[in-house]
């Protein structure tokens, strides 16, 4: 129902902050697929005295790349092996995206390797550094069929716009596509001069 | 008045939508509100059953609005209601189809569609057109 720059750039931000969310989300269960967390080798050689392997690592950490060369580090405070995966504590994810890096933080993950299922919980922060964000409580992140899902409040923001629901999910279409469904009392709201002033 | 004059809108106005369902699809470039959609920007009202946004390609501008099903577009002093309606944003002309009615104050239009050009606040009807008025009371 508007024209100008205001549309615009809520469509732009659409276009790049929802899927971001799973980007980052994705990539960080990407970053686990192999089964195991590839711990920095020098890192074990600092373990306190008698902690082992079993009871856990602190702050593992590790660095790649992402299918499309875009640098990623994964790190957590703490990750004890748990049945079938790992228990995190303290996750931060990043995905140096040039010019706007994504940086997650959760409180708690825990990792699967048998459904392959990254649920991160305790409070998730998803931020880019032009000022975006995607606050939410939980997210459940599947690698086999690349399946994100936020099942509480969630909140996103962006400079001058706002978008809130009960719930994400998102949904593979037979065509490829992605569909990314906000569920539940959808608010979204935009304020076009917010959103020129934050990007000229 | 004149009919649509009240049906302008100024895109520098913050807006909110409100829906039930937001269904944002990145190959199809668009995004699609659904259940109990209510658009407000400024004095403009726009409430449909559904509301489906497409935007291009390349620059991301939205391109087009489609709301369909029950759709009413209100500026507080006149109503336009019809089955669907279909704005261009390029344009600024929005095209309400499905036994339209356009109310304001006691007197009423009916026709088989409308073209509101909302950068203008003009309009004009398409089809048999009905005109309803209701006596003031004295």
């Amino acid at each position: 129902m508007a024209r100008g720059p205001g549309y615009s750039r809520l469509v732009r931000y659409l276009k790049i902050v929802l899927p971001m969310a799973a980007v980052v989300l994705l990539s960080t269960i990407f970053l686990i697929d192999q089964d195991r967390i590839d711990f920095d080798e020098s890192l074990l050689g600092e373990l306190p005295e008698g902690l082992d392997f079993e009871e856990g690592v602190l702050s593992p950490r590790l660095a790649g790349e992402l299918a499309d060369g875009t640098p990623y580090s994964l790190r957590a405070e703490f990750a004890v092996p748990v049945l079938s995966g790992y228990r995190l504590r303290d996750v931060t994810a990043r995905v140096e995206r040039e010019l706007d890096p994504v940086e997650m933080i959760a409180a708690e993950g825990v990792y699967s390797g048998d459904d392959k299922q990254l649920t991160l919980s305790g409070g998730v922060d998803l931020h880019t550094q032009s000022g975006a964000q995607l606050v939410t409580d939980s997210a459940v992140v599947g690698l086999n069929d690349r399946s994100l899902s936020l099942p509480s409040p969630l909140e996103l923001t962006s400079p001058g716009a706002q978008l809130r629901a009960n719930s994400l999910r998102t949904e593979q279409m037979p065509t490829g596509d992605d569909i990314i469904w906000f569920e539940g009392d959808v608010r979204l709201s935009i304020d076009p001069d917010r959103m020129a002033e934050e990007t000229e | 008045s004149q009919p649509f004059s009240s049906f302008r809108h100024d895109s520098s106005q913050p807006v909110e939508i409100a829906s039930d369902r937001l269904g944002v699809s990145q190959q199809a470039q668009t995004a699609e509100f659904i259940g109990n959609v209510e658009v407000l920007q400024g004095a403009l009202t726009l409430r449909a059953d559904q509301m489906l946004v497409s935007y291009d390609q390349g620059t991301g501008d939205i391109r087009q609005m489609v709301a369909t099903g029950n759709v009413l577009l209100s500026s507080g002093t006149e109503a336009a209601e019809g089955q669907s309606a279909d704005y261009n944003v390029e344009t600024g002309f929005l095209e309400m189809q499905g036994d339209v009615l356009l109310t304001q104050g006691q007197s009423a239009l009916s026709a088989q569609s409308m073209r509101i050009n909302l950068n203008e606040g003009t309009g004009e009807f398409a089809g048999r057109v009905r005109t309803v008025f209701v006596p003031q009371s004295q």
